[in-house]
């Protein structure tokens, strides 16, 4: 198939899905995913019968799709607000940080558990992780819809959020070097991933520290970079350029955990120095989610491997979202107490599943070979089932009216 | 005096009745009749008053006056410069929106009355000169007309209550309706201010001081120049507020002395330790009302480590804390005060205002809040200051809140920063260094 025509295929899906889905309950990124499932299904269907592919994702819609990827991963670094992590005190930090650790405990041993009973060939630390993210972006459009982020609630969701999706993507980035220098066997190359972490570490903290400096002795000149009307897009240019900083340090050792943490890092470095530069995260999240990001989400659909659901792994979907709400909606009673179980209940199973951070495992751990194409595809559905019926569950059991105002 | 009326709505029914020879022009037919029985037939004519026909017909040519008094304005406009081009000596337009005044004077119409500027001015005259019998009460938090009912204020001030200005609503004087905070009474006394209003007037002036005392903490001889003047200063002008001076030293310095005479501002001396002076952590623990103002050199803060251990922040940890950093930068000319969409923002920019008002100075309000669209009760604030003469202009975030406040504060001229320790939306490692290494004195609120 000729590359325009798949790119042409990927964008007009891309501009419609918003437009069908934008009234249905069900987050747009998971209408794209749903979008490209359903045109992967047909192609599937039309090989079965025909034996062609009508539609394959050529390379430059791969390219695309691979940039998008980052972006996506830089966007969700962008969208951590440090702010809140710091007005929500210790405390609430503690709090999110205990939830996070017995939900990874609690996942690793419920997985452990099916692995030696059913005997599922899974990595049962990677697969904890995977269902122990958050999607950080659709708990913070619900709570915003839900008008309760400035409850004590609230908060502590949006923290809990935040929290789990930090320090889960740090955990997978070091998890899967270790993997990659166990499996290299070369002293060197474990070198090498050390010092290329350092130096991805020195680069956070330069970026933030001159960044923090210029901020002080220079405020007219960033200012530049936020103006609506600047003709060179000076912030978008600068953006762009920290992203590849990180992502081209990483590649040194050729880690997609480390790219996917490196972009990650280089929207949360842009975050922590200017935390509300609203203009300037509407232009990259227009570049972002306007074209690089549906595109890799339609890419993940259409790229779909359908005999995945006839195999014996489809039955792992229910398992693994019964152990996911368990392991979420567990920790989120025992650690927040509202006095209202079906409020935690709410909080876990609206924590439950994230689906950038699940999605960017699974295809780490496909390149890794810690997780099969089909057990990517599975992941790749429940993080679609979770998004599409967690906030529903949650708007359902959340009452409102039992919120206290934080301070 | 012949003069040719044209509208015959209230005000020509009115001016008609002060006059001898006169025509009113009217367009509406029942109208027009109703006018013509109470008038006289010879008194009245039905048409347009625009049309050149219609005003021959009213004897525009040989008339001395004539009064475009309709409520549209370009209708206005359009007779005024017909009755201009017949000759008429006197021509009076009425105009309703006052952004059109300008429009007429540059048509060629030189009299011109605004109903809306005049009842301003006449309001504005009763509340600064006492020689008018209208006047405005902005009711503020803590008034002693917040929660009282329409019929008892009459009473109270002998007056009568015109209506109320609740958000952008204009309400009827009922005499059972409570006002509330924000809200502005218009009251009307027939011949002049009664004494009772007077008194109504000056009481909620003062209700406009934002502080009952100042607590001076003078740690040595050179903080004098800068906690000592900067706090004799403002309680100079909010009213001579008692000065309560917190020093190491046995005796009050001579110069403070000198200065507080030169003020002429009531002073009284605490003695603290060496021990108490250094830590400054007894503040906490003085049972300090929600008026007291703590005045404090900002030197201290980073030289003792304040932010390190935090006193600052605990202190202002307390719901009663309000802290000025003094680096005199007096007088007080522009201040700028930062509005999160909070609350404490609120009371804030109220205390702000409230210091622009007794000091003479402009406020700036810097919004970046993350809300859309106007606040009501900021708006209610905004308006407060400008019917109290103060000049307030509203700054909006252009890209990012933090490097705005820092230029503002790097480069806006400002002599007083009037912000929350825990304001939103900055970053607040930036925040502290606005408040430690800024050159202009900050007035910190929770």
């Amino acid at each position: 198939m000729d590359e325009y025509v798949s790119l042409l295929i990927v964008t007009v899906l891309a501009f419609i899905t918003p437009l069908l889905f934008s009234k249905s309950r069900v987050p747009v990124v998971v209408g794209e995913i749903l979008m490209g499932l359903g045109v992967g299904l047909l192609s599937f269907l039309v090989f079965k019968i025909t034996g062609v592919r009508v539609i394959e994702s050529g390379v430059t819609v791969e390219v695309l799709a691979g940039i998008g990827f980052i972006f996506l991963m830089f966007l969700s670094g962008l969208e951590i607000d440090f702010g809140k992590l710091e007005r929500g005190g210790l405390r609430t930090l503690l709090k999110a940080l205990g939830m996070l650790a017995v939900t990874l405990g609690l996942t690793y041993g419920l997985i452990s558990l099916v692995d030696s009973t059913i005997g599922f060939d899974i990595d049962p630390f990677y697969m904890a992780l995977i269902l122990s993210t958050t999607s950080v972006a659709v708990v913070l459009s619900i709570v915003r819809e839900m008008r309760i982020s400035r409850t004590v609630p609230g908060q502590q969701i949006m923290v809990a959020a935040l929290v789990a999706d930090i320090v889960t993507i740090i955990i997978i980035a070091a998890y899967t070097i270790n993997i990659q220098v166990t499996q290299s066997q070369n002293f060197f190359f474990g070198l090498e991933a050390v010092l290329i972490v350092v130096m991805i570490g020195v680069s956070f903290y330069l970026i933030f520290k001159l960044g923090s400096l210029a901020m002080w002795r220079y405020p007219e000149v960033l200012q530049k970079f936020f103006k609506l009307d600047d003709p060179h897009e000076l912030g978008v240019r600068g953006s762009l350029a920290i992203i590849f900083v990180f992502v081209a340090l990483s590649t040194v050792i050729n880690s997609e955990a480390l790219a996917v943490l490196g972009a990650f890092l280089a929207g949360a470095v842009i975050s922590l120095l200017f935390q509300e530069g609203a203009m300037l995260g509407k232009k990259l999240f227009g570049v972002g989610y306007g074209f690089l990001v549906p595109i890799f989400f339609i890419n993940i659909g259409i790229s779909f491997d359908f005999e995945a659901i006839f195999s014996p792994m489809v039955l792992l979907i229910p398992i693994l979202f019964v152990i996911a709400a368990v392991s979420k909606v567990l920790p989120a009673m025992l650690f927040l107490r509202s006095g209202s179980i079906k409020q935690d209940m709410a909080t876990g199973a609206l924590l439950t599943g994230g689906l950038t951070l699940m999605i960017a495992a699974a295809q780490i751990g496909v390149s890794l070979e810690i997780i099969s194409n089909t057990e990517r595809g599975m992941i790749i559905l429940l993080a679609v089932i979770f998004s599409a019926i967690m906030p529903v569950i949650f708007k359902h059991l959340y009452r409102k009216e039992d919120d206290q105002c934080a301070p | 005096m012949r003069t040719v009326i044209v509208g015959g709505g209230r005000i020509g029914k009115f001016l008609a009745r002060e006059l001898e020879d006169y025509v009113i022009i009217e367009r509406e037919k029942t109208r027009a009749e109703n006018l013509a029985r109470e008038l006289g037939k010879e008194h009245v004519i039905l048409g347009d008053g625009a049309s050149p026909e219609v005003l021959e017909r009213a004897g525009a040519r040989q008339a001395d006056a004539l009064l475009a008094i309709t409520n549209q304005d370009q209708t206005n406009l359009k007779v005024a410069l017909a009755a201009k081009a017949m000759g008429v000596p006197k021509v009076i337009a009425r105009c309703n929106d006052p952004s059109f005044i300008e429009v007429m004077h540059l048509e060629g119409v030189d009299n011109v009355i605004c109903p809306a500027q005049t009842a301003s001015r006449m309001i504005h005259s009763a509340l600064f000169h006492d020689v008018e019998d209208v006047a405005s009460v902005h009711v503020t938090k803590g008034s002693m007309l917040e929660g009282v009912r329409l019929g008892e204020i009459r009473s109270l001030a002998a007056t009568r209550v015109l209506g109320v200005i609740r958000k952008r609503d204009i309400l009827k004087p009922d005499p059972d309706l409570v006002v509330m905070s924000g809200d502005e009474v218009l009251l009307c006394s027939i011949g002049g201010m009664t004494p009772e209003l007077k008194q109504l007037m000056a009481r909620e002036t003062d209700g406009l001081i934002p502080f009952s005392e100042i607590l001076a903490v003078i740690l040595d001889k050179s903080q004098i120049e800068t906690v000592g003047d900067e706090s004799l200063y403002l309680s100079a002008h909010l009213g001579r507020l008692p000065v309560d001076v917190h020093s190491p030293a046995e005796d009050m310095p001579a110069r403070m002395n000198d200065l507080a005479q030169i003020w002429g501002v009531p002073v009284q001396h605490s003695i603290i330790t060496s021990a108490q002076a250094m830590g400054l952590d007894y503040l906490q623990h003085l049972k300090m009302g929600k008026g007291t103002l703590v005045a404090l050199a900002p030197g201290e803060i980073t030289e003792q480590g304040l932010f390190k251990k935090c006193e600052l922040g605990r202190m202002l940890g307390l719901e009663t804390a309000r802290v000025l950093l003094c680096r005199r930068k007096i007088p007080y000319s522009r201040i700028l005060a930062v509005c999160d969409g909070t609350d404490g923002s609120m009371d804030l920019i109220e205390l702000a205002l409230k210091v622009a008002i007794h000091t003479g100075s402009s406020l700036h309000v810097l919004d970046i809040s993350e809300s859309e669209g106007a606040m009501p009760d900021l708006e209610n604030l905004k308006r407060l200051g400008r019917n109290r003469n103060v000049e307030v202009k509203d700054l909006h975030v252009e890209g990012n809140p933090t490097l705005d406040l820092v230029a503002l504060v790097t480069g806006g001229g400002y002599d007083l920063l009037a912000i929350r320790w825990t304001c939103q939306n900055v970053r607040r490692d930036i925040l502290r260094k606005v408040v430690s290494d800024s050159k202009l004195s900050v007035l910190l609120v929770r």
